[in-house]
């Protein structure tokens, strides 16, 4: 456990030294393997080395030899610790890429994360703005539906009180014409009554006055029978004569004046106290024809 | 503009109602007679001496006499104004009055006085007239007369007569002897003047158109009959006929030129024209019966007289120069005495029936006779100049004596002439006027 944290943090540790100094202590320390193997090969290697210098005079050919090999194998083997190596900075690199990568995306999954959850937030935020703005453009547009509906529920009320307002002035003003067809037709039929009457009252005035008048008449003695004349006479209410004149004369000036007396003498004549019954005898034409 | 034309055609067939002039009653009924009038005794209070003739009386005698007026008696007036703002017509009205004289006399000299009067019309309230006139004492009465004719014109149309003539003959019995006079007076009778007196009968006294001539038929020539003219007021007289028989009736020719005459010169009373310029004959009638009493009709072209060729006296119509007479009477068996009316449309006859002689109209028109007297023996009909009346003869105990019937019939006078039998009044034509 140690050697595994001792490990890490050697590995860090070389992580973290920069690849120049690197370089100038790996001639010395060529060998390198990975960390655990490093380890056991720095063990293994003294090992060696001590073994390894008693046997090196015996077998210094073979040594030699071996070295060649060695150094080609060691030639290979730093090629291929090289090449290791380039993996193994390729792998780091990797790593480091991949960790970097992982951590830029890490960082970009945070960011992305942070940014999807800002994102989030102000979609969300922008979701409930615009909920919000919807909502509220719902809510006015509801509102002007509302007043328009209002209005619109206005106006057809009004239309409808109009409508009914018309339909009842219509049916007010039919009642209304009706009442004033049937009040014209009464007054006609009143009217036609009274127009009766006052020609029952004219009728029966006139025999009053045609007998005040004939019982004033003085015929002038010996007047042919055959005289006749027109005596045109006003009065005013009460039946005062205030004017008469003869519009037809008989030709013989005692008849006519016979005549004018007489009218002057039934003065005041016998009216109708009724003033438009009265009018009708304003003005009154007389015909004295004695039979 | 059509639209306006049809309003106003509707408007005018709307009105008519009252603007044709109004109700018109007929009037058939009504009493025949006379005017009431109220005549107010002339006021004489500016005189020394009151005048001698009552000339409101005699204008009032005068209405009444024509017929035509009824003058309320004076003990009736309700009130003697004498100056138009002492006239109550309301009160006069109430009376019933329907005009209303008034007046006074003034002395402005010797013996010369001043009439004024003045006519009112009651019912309207209005003066109709007035006038001032001078006279001498002895004109008031004259005066008065001129009064009443021109209240009589105002009221009636026609001109009064009551400023006219009568003349008439008188008999009396004088000493055992009969006298008669020629006799002229007023219209009322009075103011008689006596043209001629003759011991011998005078008859059948004629005007001559002018009213300035009287011709008569005298006997006074040893009782034979003359007919004679003479003048009214130089009593100047002139002998025309005086042939052998009966030698009466003489008319005037309405011009004046020529009278006809009865004479009986050929043996029958017949009837002649005489030229008065050269006293030329012209016999008209002829036959066996009387024929006699001419007179000229008004326009001078026919002659009525009286004959009995018929049976009975009767009146028969003919051209003034002769020819077929026509008979014109026909009711009772006696008709004579024609005296033409001023119209020429209508006669005054005696007309005789049953016993009994009465003054009578015909109207020649329609031949319709209509007795107006009832006397017993009225005699010599004769009308006033204006037609209005007729005065005659009648009898009243044994006397005859002189009346009037206005010619309607209505009114009846007798007029009072102290003593004399009067007979033949003759009604004056209007002097001076016409």
């Amino acid at each position: 456990m140690l050697l595994l944290a001792v490990l890490v943090f050697s590995l860090d540790w070389k992580a973290m030294v920069k690849p120049g100094a690197e370089r100038k202590r790996a001639p010395v320390q060529a060998v390198v393997v990975d960390a655990s193997k490093l380890d056991s090969e720095i063990q293994r290697q003294k090992q060696l080395v001590e073994k390894k210098q008693l046997e090196e005079q015996e077998k210094l050919k073979r040594l030699e030899q071996r070295a060649a090999e060695a150094e080609q194998k060691r030639k290979q083997e730093e090629e291929r610790i090289t090449e290791l190596k380039r993996k193994q900075e390729q792998e780091v690199s990797r790593k480091k890429q991949e960790a970097k990568k992982q951590a830029e995306a890490k960082k970009k999954a945070e960011a992305k994360k942070k940014a999807e959850a800002k994102k989030k937030a102000e979609a969300e935020k922008k979701r409930k703005a615009e909920l919000a703005a919807k909502k509220k453009v719902e809510e006015e547009k509801k509102r002007k539906a509302e007043a328009e509906r209002k209005r619109k529920e206005e106006e057809k009320r009004k239309a409808e009180a109009e409508r009914k307002r018309k339909q009842e002035a219509a049916q007010r003003k039919a009642a209304e014409q009706e009442m004033q067809a049937r009040l014209a037709a009464e007054q006609e039929r009143m009217a036609a009554q009274r127009q009766s009457v006052m020609q029952r009252m004219i009728n029966e005035y006139v025999l009053y006055i045609q007998e005040k008048v004939q019982r004033s008449w003085i015929r002038p003695p010996g007047s042919a029978s055959t005289l006749s004349c027109t005596v045109e006479v006003r009065l005013i209410p009460g039946g005062e004569v205030i004017d008469a004149q003869i519009v037809r004369s008989s030709g013989n000036p005692a008849f006519d004046r016979s005549v004018e007396s007489a009218v002057f003498k039934a003065s005041p004549l016998p009216v109708p106290s009724d003033s438009e019954v009265m009018e009708q005898f304003r003005s009154l034409r007389f015909e004295f024809k004695p039979g | 503009m059509k639209t306006i034309w049809i309003t106003l055609l509707g408007v005018c067939l709307y009105l008519p109602g009252w603007l044709q002039a109004a109700l018109t009653i007929e009037i058939t009924q009504g009493v025949e007679g006379a005017v009431p009038i109220a005549v107010v005794p002339f006021d004489t209070a500016n005189n020394r001496q009151p005048p001698p003739q009552d000339v409101a009386g005699i204008i009032a005698a005068d209405l009444a006499r024509s017929g035509r007026f009824a003058p309320v008696p004076e003990q009736n007036l309700i009130a003697r104004p004498v100056e138009t703002s002492q006239v109550r017509f309301q009160d006069w009205r109430t009376l019933g009055v329907e005009n209303l004289v008034i007046g006074k006399v003034e002395t402005v000299a010797d013996n010369e006085y001043s009439v004024q009067f003045r006519l009112f019309d009651v019912l309207r309230g209005r003066q109709i007239t007035g006038y001032s006139m001078p006279a001498k004492s002895e004109q008031l009465r004259y005066v008065a007369h001129r009064i009443s004719d021109i209240i009589y014109e105002e009221l009636t149309g026609e001109p009064g007569a009551f400023a006219t003539h009568i003349a008439y003959v008188i008999s009396e019995s004088k000493n055992g002897k009969k006298e008669y006079q020629l006799q002229l007076a007023d219209s009322d009778g009075y103011n008689p003047k006596t043209l001629l007196t003759s011991r011998q009968p005078l008859m059948s006294p004629s005007w001559s158109p002018d009213g300035r001539q009287l011709a008569y038929v005298s006997f006074e020539k040893k009782g034979r009959a003359a007919i004679f003219v003479q003048a009214i007021h130089t009593g100047k007289r002139q002998e025309i006929v005086s042939f052998e028989g009966i030698n009466g009736a003489p008319s005037w020719s309405p011009d004046g030129r020529s009278m006809a005459v009865t004479l009986s010169r050929d043996g029958n009373p017949e009837i002649y024209s005489l030229r008065l310029s050269d006293k030329k004959l012209k016999r008209l009638t002829s036959g066996a019966a009387i024929d006699t009493e001419p007179v000229w009709s008004p326009d001078g072209s026919s002659i009525v007289f009286t004959s009995d060729r018929g049976g009975s006296p009767q009146l028969y119509r003919m051209p003034a120069q002769g020819g077929r007479a026509q008979r014109i009477t026909f009711e009772g068996n006696y008709n004579a005495s024609a005296d033409f009316s001023v119209d020429g449309k209508s006669l005054a006859l005696v007309h005789g029936q049953g016993g009994r002689y009465q003054i009578a109209v015909l109207d020649l028109d329609s031949g319709l006779l209509r007795v107006l007297s009832d006397g017993r023996l009225d005699e010599s009909p004769s009308f006033a100049p204006n037609g209005s009346m007729i005065i005659y003869a009648t009898e009243t105990g044994h006397r005859g004596v002189l009346a009037a019937v206005s010619s309607d019939g209505h009114f009846h006078q007798q007029f009072s002439l102290r003593g004399g039998n009067v007979r033949e009044p003759v009604w004056s034509p209007f002097v001076g006027r016409r």
